[in-house]
């Protein structure tokens, strides 16, 4: 009930007017649909009466009330296209007002938030569950009352003028809302059950595709198609049985109207044999029943669109109402240009409550400074990255950047100095210089191209048809892994950033593409703070000073000489390659 | 070649211009759809059948309530309602009872339908080559079979119900006539009002129904795009430009929604007010034949009622119109799809191999992927049964193209020259007794949704437990496997996301052992995993080989500086070929590369804790 009330207050709030203007349009029309049996049933008693006078019909009088039929016909029309598309127009809005909120809210959430809820799920509450908030603006909010509306007038005119009658035909209602309400909650579940098929027929079939080499060289083509066809088979299976159940309530409705009308009609030419009722009353009767029938068949569509629109608001609501851990101060320190300087004091954090990524981390790089984070997978050295432009927030211990503490720094300002180049570079599906100059988005061509040629990407941009322009596959296909690091750091480069973040930025890409990476980056690095994390020991020629991280701790840290000298943990790690290959002299060189 | 590129422009045409009007009517998507209808004849005539007994029975409603009135009422024969009244519940009981029937046998035949044509759609993607999947997109394949397979269910509603449609439309128009010809030419005064409407309403009504659903895949491809790289969003403090791009998308969606909405709205109330109009006119004229006693009471009302039906029949036939379009795009991309030339299938003549021995032996082989430079030139080499062979040469030397050859995941032709395995030509040995004798460990390590069990038993579900145990014991990974929660019936998520990479590489390798092959392959295929995995793999690796034919492609040095036979290749040929020491002397590229691996290349080597 609070979800529903809180999406119809969204949709009535700034919207007053075409809200109030829908429900005038959809009243009017509804008097019209009403107005037309009466004036129906009025002709035919005005020619039954004349008959019955042995007179011919007043043409005036007959005249006069046709085209009244007539023209509550095209007061009706006019209704009901207002109706109709200014309920879309309010329901749009809604739309429009929900994905607004969604996006910006979303895309402000930490990256916690971000970890739980992949972008398919979130992609799915945006489209599916907005969707259902439109179709509950017009299948409930406005139907609604106009539905109940009808269902009340017609019932009164029923009874009223023939109780017996009316009580007949207004029996047959209950029992066909409580059915048709059934069936759609009934078909409802088998549709969920449906989904959830067809996501896993969608997962077979794309295994298959994405898998086909494997797929061919095993041979297992028949394998695949038994898996395949039993899914589909069952798909099939529910279908059949969706149409069963939803068929099976259709008929009974139109057996239902039908025995419904047989009977008003039957015991009306009986009441007018009587004399207790006129052939014009039976005929409104007759269409009144047919009026009734609407709001009455509509009682199942309201009951599912209620449930669709309750879970719906319920997902949404949930993202929105989740907070961001990660909060600026009221007036928070607007961070200009720094010198650098890294500070961990006592730093704890964990992904989840339970484990622990980081224990107790402190360590001071100094302005300038490039140094080697070093450690296996999980030992904790890419949470660092993470946490100084605060994308997580920490909960014990301190981070300051130029001795100041990175949560009374305004968050634009923070990342606004800091450079990070991923191991899975991102890029969007704009031209490549849009790419580049995807945070400097003032920068002119000759500062992109600078900065693509310090990123030994220059020449290859060049050779492309459409050079600068090319734009960027939605899938990046149109570029190799090592092309798009590039792109990445002329990027960063262009940015100029006073501190720098390689997590990992070449462990995708072949030998000579690193190669050429690692010079890139090289000038890159010079003049501003640069943390290289890797698990690869030729990334880190360029580095002052390592640090080697384990299980969450830092287990070592000095220069490469210094910790090949105190036979720890590093020692061993240099070791064993030296083992797998014993002229690493190159390496060797470069370290000392 | 020719129809995967007509695949890809048409479904990137649909991707650019939505296109998902087609024509209504498209002889050959019927001609090749037709045989799937026709195998479930019985079934579709039975439909038809119900469906005209459901119209007949629905268009005699109206004259039931006409013969009440105007027999018994007027003769005040109060024994002869009741006949009435038995009436009504028969007619309801044949309605209920033809209606149940005609839409579950539509709905089962469709179903068997889909099935028919999902699984022949599914089983002709497996003969497609590799060539074809290196072309397309899997996006745009899995749209064939989950979009328009599923569009096509509405082909069979369509049909169906506008066959209803027209035929109450018919009955309506009987049923008046018999009634009043000339009540009834009044009934129909305004049809060609409306028809002319929509003629000029429906090409509006698709256009802006097409730039709405433009818009909003506007809307949500720039939502995806900005939620998959929202870390790089934040870290580049885009949120306030992208929050101004995605309302103005979400503004013009918003808009032309709206713009839609105001057109598709028309028909509706026109279908209102002619059909007032012609109530109006039959209550008019009706009224003054009721006194010049041409028609009766009972007459006049049956018309009304008809009136209520017969508008809406003529809507609902420019709607199915519309969807018949939908699906008949749908189905042409089917079949389009269905279309597309298999690779070639084994032939009768081909021969069971019995036992691989592995001598393999490559004549002259030159390859070129259809509109692509050459690759492999002239390749001439010979493996012995038992060797272990490096090929070693740098990315697109033709390394991996050479073993697809060997594993046939492409097939050559004679002009391409001869792959002999123990002795016959490739492509003259069956698929299935070549590939079961041969497994291929990848670099990327793919595994199916599902438990590990079934990975490792791929494609031989028979396969003992002991022979499955056995294999992951060999190299080391039963251990890991057995710490799991739940074993080896551990559930693997999508690309078995839930595991690391090394686990995952080690599954695999643990697949292909399981097989038994005769044949080994490594494609790089311990390059991305870390040196604890690798480790595992590499001290297994020795037992392994002993008794197989291995090919290794591999840039440790370790690896390769063991095996038998080295072969260099360079820009699709054989530079250099010998073992270690030989080609060490040789002083070329092989030595060349082995300083630079020793150098420069150690990052395979990875940081072990």
């Amino acid at each position: 009930m609070q979800t529903l009330s809180r999406i119809i207050k969204l949709t009535v709030s700034g919207n007053k007017t075409l809200l109030i203007s829908t429900y005038i349009a959809t009243f009017i029309s509804g008097i019209a649909l009403l107005l037309q049996p009466y004036l129906i049933g009025l002709v035919i008693d005005q020619v039954v009466e004349s008959l019955n006078r042995g007179e011919s019909v007043h043409v005036n009088q007959i005249l006069q009330s046709t085209s009244l039929i007539f023209i509550t016909g095209l007061i009706r029309g006019i209704a009901v296209y207002c109706q109709s598309y200014l309920s879309e127009k309010l329901a749009q809005k809604l739309a429009y007002t929900m994905r607004n909120k969604f996006y910006d809210h979303v895309q402000h959430m930490d990256f916690k938030f971000h970890d739980e809820f992949h972008t398919g799920n979130l992609m799915s509450r945006a489209i599916t569950d907005v969707e259902a908030m439109r179709m509950f603006v017009i299948g409930a909010m406005i139907r609604g009352p106009y539905f109940i509306l009808l269902f009340s007038v017609v019932s009164i005119i029923l009874l009223y003028n023939d109780l017996l009658l009316g009580i007949i035909a207004m029996s047959f209602m209950p029992v066909i809302g409580i059915m048709s309400s059934y069936t759609r909650l009934k078909l409802s579940s088998i549709w969920k059950i449906v989904q959830e098929q067809l996501a896993h027929l969608s997962v077979i079939l794309q295994e298959n595709l994405t898998g086909m080499k494997v797929v061919k060289s095993f041979n297992a083509q028949q394998h695949e198609v038994k898996k395949f066809d039993l899914e589909s088979f069952y798909i099939s299976k529910s279908m059949i049985r969706a149409t069963k159940i939803q068929t099976r309530n259709s008929s009974a409705l139109e057996f239902l109207y039908i025995l419904s009308t047989g009977l008003v009609v039957v015991i009306g030419a009986y009441k007018i044999i009587e004399g207790d009722l006129t052939a014009g009353q039976l005929a409104q009767f007759v269409f009144y029943l047919g009026v009734l029938a609407i709001p009455v068949r509509w009682i199942g569509m309201l009951v599912n669109n209620i449930a669709r629109t309750v879970s719906a608001g319920t997902r949404l609501f949930d993202v929105l109402d989740k907070k961001s851990e990660v909060q600026e101060l009221k007036s928070p320190i607007i961070l200009k240009k720094p010198q650098g300087e890294i500070t961990f004091k006592n730093v704890t954090f964990g992904y989840t409550e339970t484990k622990q990524a980081i224990k107790n981390i402190s360590f001071k790089i100094e302005p300038g400074e490039t140094v080697a984070f070093l450690g296996s997978p999980g030992s904790g050295k890419s949470t660092i990255a993470q946490l100084i432009p605060r994308f997580y927030e920490i909960k014990e211990g301190q981070i300051q950047i130029d001795g100041l503490d990175i949560k009374s720094l305004s968050l634009k300002s923070l990342r606004n100095n800091i450079g990070i180049v991923r191991q899975s570079p991102t890029l969007f599906p704009v031209s490549i210089s849009e790419n580049i100059a995807y945070q400097d988005i003032d920068s002119n061509q000759s500062e992109i191209e600078k900065a693509a040629k310090i990123a030994q990407i220059h020449n290859y941009i060049k050779t492309l048809p459409n050079a600068y322009q090319t734009i960027v596959n939605e899938d990046g296909s149109n570029l190799s892994g090592g092309q798009k690091q590039r792109i990445m750091i002329a990027r960063t480069i262009l940015h100029n950033p006073a501190i720098l973040l390689l997590d990992d930025s070449t462990s995708s890409v072949d030998a000579t593409t690193e190669e050429n990476i690692i010079n890139a980056m090289k000038k890159v690095m010079e003049n501003r703070t640069s943390i290289i994390i890797t698990h690869r020991l030729n990334t880190i020629k360029n580095a002052d000073r390592l640090i080697i991280f384990h299980e969450g701790e830092i287990a070592e840290e000095g220069t490469h000489n210094k910790l090949i000298k105190s036979n720890g943990l590093y020692k061993e790690i240099y070791n064993l390659q030296m083992i797998a290959d014993e002229k690493n002299k190159d390496i060797i060189e470069s370290l000392q | 070649m020719r129809s995967f590129q007509k695949i890809q422009r048409n479904t990137s045409e649909k991707n650019n211009s939505d296109e998902i009007f087609g024509k209504a009517y498209d002889k050959n998507v019927l001609k090749k759809l037709w045989p799937y209808i026709s195998r479930y004849k019985l079934l579709v005539s039975l439909s038809i059948i119900a469906m005209l007994v459901y119209t007949f029975a629905q268009v005699s409603l109206p004259l039931i309530i006409k013969y009440a009135i105007d027999v018994y009422v007027q003769t005040k024969d109060k024994q002869g309602l009741q006949t009435i009244f038995l009436l009504f519940v028969f007619v309801g009981v044949i309605i209920a009872i033809s209606n149940y029937t005609q839409q579950y046998l539509v709905a089962r035949a469709g179903q068997k339908i889909l099935y028919d044509l999902r699984s022949d759609t599914f089983k002709h993607l497996q003969k497609l080559s590799m060539h074809f999947y290196n072309s397309t997109e899997t996006g745009r394949i899995m749209s064939r079979i989950m979009g328009d397979v599923f569009q096509l269910q509405e082909f069979l509603n369509i049909v169906i119900s506008a066959a209803t449609d027209i035929f109450v439309l018919l009955g309506i128009i009987i049923a008046m006539t018999i009634m009043s010809p000339k009540l009834a030419l009044l009934a129909m005064v305004a049809t060609p009002i409306l028809i002319f409407a929509l003629i000029i309403w429906q090409p509006i009504a698709i256009k802006t129904y097409i730039s709405a659903r433009k818009a909003v895949s506007g809307v949500n491809s720039d939502l995806n795009q900005n939620l998959t790289g929202i870390r790089a969003v934040q870290s580049m403090n885009r949120q306030q430009i992208n929050i101004n791009v995605f309302n103005k998308l979400n503004l013009a969606n918003q808009s032309s929604n709206n713009k839609s909405a105001a057109i598709s709205s028309v028909m509706g109330p026109i279908i209102e007010i002619l059909s007032a109009l012609s109530a109006g006119l039959i209550l008019f004229f009706g009224s003054q034949m009721i006194t010049s006693e041409t028609i009766e009471i009972g007459t006049l009302v049956a018309m009304i009622l008809y009136i209520e039906r017969f508008y809406g029949p003529i809507r609902n036939i420019t709607q199915h119109y519309t969807m018949l379009q939908r699906s008949m795009a749908s189905g042409a991309r089917i079949v389009e799809l269905l279309e597309t030339p298999i690779e070639k299938q084994d032939s009768r003549t081909n021969k069971e191999l019995p036992s691989l021995k592995g001598n393999i032996e490559i004549k002259n082989l030159n390859y070129s992927y259809p509109n692509s430079h050459q690759i492999l030139k002239n390749i001439n080499l010979s493996i012995e049964s038992g060797q272990t062979v490096a090929l070693v040469g740098e990315t697109g030397s033709g390394k991996s193209t050479l073993i697809s050859l060997i594993t046939r995941l492409y097939e050559i032709e004679k002009k391409d020259g001869e792959i002999l395995i123990d002795g016959l030509p490739i492509n003259q040995i069956t698929k299935k007794s070549l590939l079961d004798q041969i497994s291929i460990v990848l670099q990327d390590p793919f595994l199916f949704s599902g438990t590990i069990r079934e990975n490792i038993k791929y494609n031989r579900q028979e396969m003992s437990d002991e022979q499955m145990i056995n294999a992951t014991k060999s190299i080391n990974a039963n251990q890991f496997i057995s710490e799991l929660e739940n074993g080896y019936d551990t559930m693997l998520h999508e690309k078995g996301e839930n595991l690391s990479i090394g686990q995952r590489q080690l599954i695999s390798f643990a697949r292909a052992i399981a097989h038994n092959p005769r044949l080994l392959i490594l494609d790089e295929a311990t390059a991305s995993i870390d040196s604890k995995f690798e480790n595992l793999i590499q001290s297994a690796l020795e037992t392994l080989l002993k008794g197989r034919t291995a090919i290794v492609i591999a840039h440790r040095l370790s690896t390769i500086r063991n095996s038998d036979k080295i072969i260099v290749l360079k820009n699709g040929e054989v530079a250099e070929q010998g073992n270690h020491n030989q080609l060490i002397k040789l002083n070329g590229i092989y030595s060349n590369l082995s300083k630079i691996h020793s150098g420069r290349h150690s990052n395979s080597q990875n940081i072990n804790t």
